[in-house]
């Protein structure tokens, strides 16, 4: 049996840095057409606006990652599926530039995980759809 | 020469004794009786052929003993085994559960046929014909599969937000004596689940020594002080095949302490309940349901998650 879940792991190859999978989780999401799951994680200034707003008005600081996976079958539970090769990881930072809140979207994509370039209609879609994601947190 | 025929007479007399013995055994035989069914299992031909072979005689009212079923002591084992089996999940009676738990049960059945759990090694040593193979084993999953298709949730539900309950100071402890862990979800995250069988999304947290073990490859067994925590949300699907997570289920932890916890497999279980966060269970034997889910993991001290590789 095997112990470790090594498929879904940030290669050492990739030009990303592992920190984010030690920021905190929000929220998780799955696309059931696209086979893939999701974990959006946060910094720490997202993650305790998080625990006490229910909006998705980060403050300046706040820093948001989507980690999206394709999915593979949990070997250890038929009726289970869990995170395989890891597809996109989209990160959001809320900084403060010139005195405005702004919101920079970064996508990196592909095998090994590289920097991809998108255009401003992409970004304001995708920071959209990260900002609905639905927040699951508990005491 | 003398010596030769009282160790020969010793022998014989040996021999007679466990004769008499066995024979007498087969008088003081247990009574294996096949209760009315009152509510058989519904499944295609198919399914039930290959599950009236492998898993009727222990899980059912129809319980078939061959000739060397009844030879005693055998047939005291036979007779324990079918009285443990249908207390776990009886086919005869199948209708009297509710749709979810008929659905859970065959989930965990085939998951225990799949990870050679079930059926018995010491039954398939002298009924081969229960043994299920690949063909086999793939009928039972397209059907329990076609059994828990999630239906796509009504508008309302997929806008309206998680609300978070206010902070809840006192949480009752476990009914076996744990506290419920506060904070849990500062830690990091080791994996997520998508449970399409019972329509659940996961996220499996684990403390600091769980991670450490994680990184230095050291997790089986799991160090001491190892506490995991799973959280549990029902699933929301659009007509996109989104799903995010709707109503909170439980929050559960598996902690480490091969001392303490000696007699639950090293490990202590807890469960808490819904927004209210209510200890599972109605006495602390329900810590039995969690083992024995686990069994099938004994070789990785009893975790079914396989952690993302962190190195």
């Amino acid at each position: 049996m095997d112990l470790f879940n090594e498929t879904a792991a940030i290669s050492s190859v990739d030009s990303f840095p592992k920190i984010i999978l030690k920021w905190k989780v929000l929220t998780s999401s799955i696309n059931k057409k696209n086979a893939t799951m999701s974990t959006l994680y946060g910094n720490d200034w997202a993650f305790n606006y998080s625990k006490q707003n229910q909006g998705s008005f980060y403050p300046v600081g706040a820093r948001i990652a989507l980690v999206t996976w394709l999915q593979q079958a949990d070997k250890h539970w038929f009726g289970a599926n869990i995170p395989g090769k890891i597809k996109t990881i989209e990160i959001i930072a809320f900084e403060n530039k010139a005195g405005k809140r702004v919101e920079t979207y970064l996508k990196y994509e592909g095998q090994p995980l590289i920097a991809s370039k998108t255009d401003a209609a992409f970004n304001i879609k995708r920071i959209n759809f990260i900002l609905n994601q639905r927040i699951a947190l508990r005491v | 020469m003398k010596n030769k025929k009282i160790f020969t007479r010793k022998w014989k007399i040996f021999f007679l004794v466990l004769i008499i013995g066995f024979i007498s055994l087969q008088f003081i035989q247990p009574s294996t009786q096949n209760p009315k069914v009152t509510g058989d299992l519904d499944a295609p031909i198919a399914v039930k052929q290959i599950l009236k072979r492998a898993c009727y005689d222990c899980h059912s009212n129809e319980t078939k003993i061959k000739w060397f079923d009844k030879v005693a002591p055998f047939s005291w084992l036979v007779s324990k085994d079918i009285i443990e089996g249908r207390k776990a999940l009886n086919f005869s009676t199948w209708k009297d559960l509710p749709q979810k738990q008929q659905d859970g049960n065959l989930y965990t059945a085939l998951n225990f046929i799949i990870l050679k759990e079930m059926p018995l090694k010491q039954y398939l040593l002298l009924h081969k014909e229960a043994i299920l193979n690949t063909e086999d084993i793939e009928i039972l999953k397209k059907y329990v599969t076609s059994r828990t298709a999630i239906p796509i949730a009504k508008p309302e539900a997929l806008t309206t937000k998680n609300v978070m309950p206010k902070s809840i100071h006192t949480v009752a402890s476990s009914l076996n004596g744990i506290h419920y862990i506060q904070g849990y979800d500062r830690w990091q995250a080791i994996s997520s689940t998508d449970r399409f069988d019972n329509g659940t999304m996961r996220v499996i947290y684990a403390n600091a020594i769980a991670i450490n073990a994680i990184k230095k490859e050291q997790i089986n067994p799991w160090p001491e002080g190892t506490i995991f925590a799973k959280v549990l949300w029902k699933e929301i699907i659009d007509s996109s095949g989104n799903v995010s997570p709707g109503k909170f289920i439980h929050s559960e932890f598996m902690i480490k302490d091969s001392k303490k916890y000696a007699t639950t497999d090293g490990w202590g279980w807890a469960r808490w309940v819904g927004d209210e966060l209510k200890p599972y269970g109605k006495t602390s034997a329900f810590v039995a349901e969690c083992m024995d889910c686990h069994q099938p993991m004994k070789k990785n001290d009893f975790v079914f998650t396989m952690p993302i590789s962190l190195n």
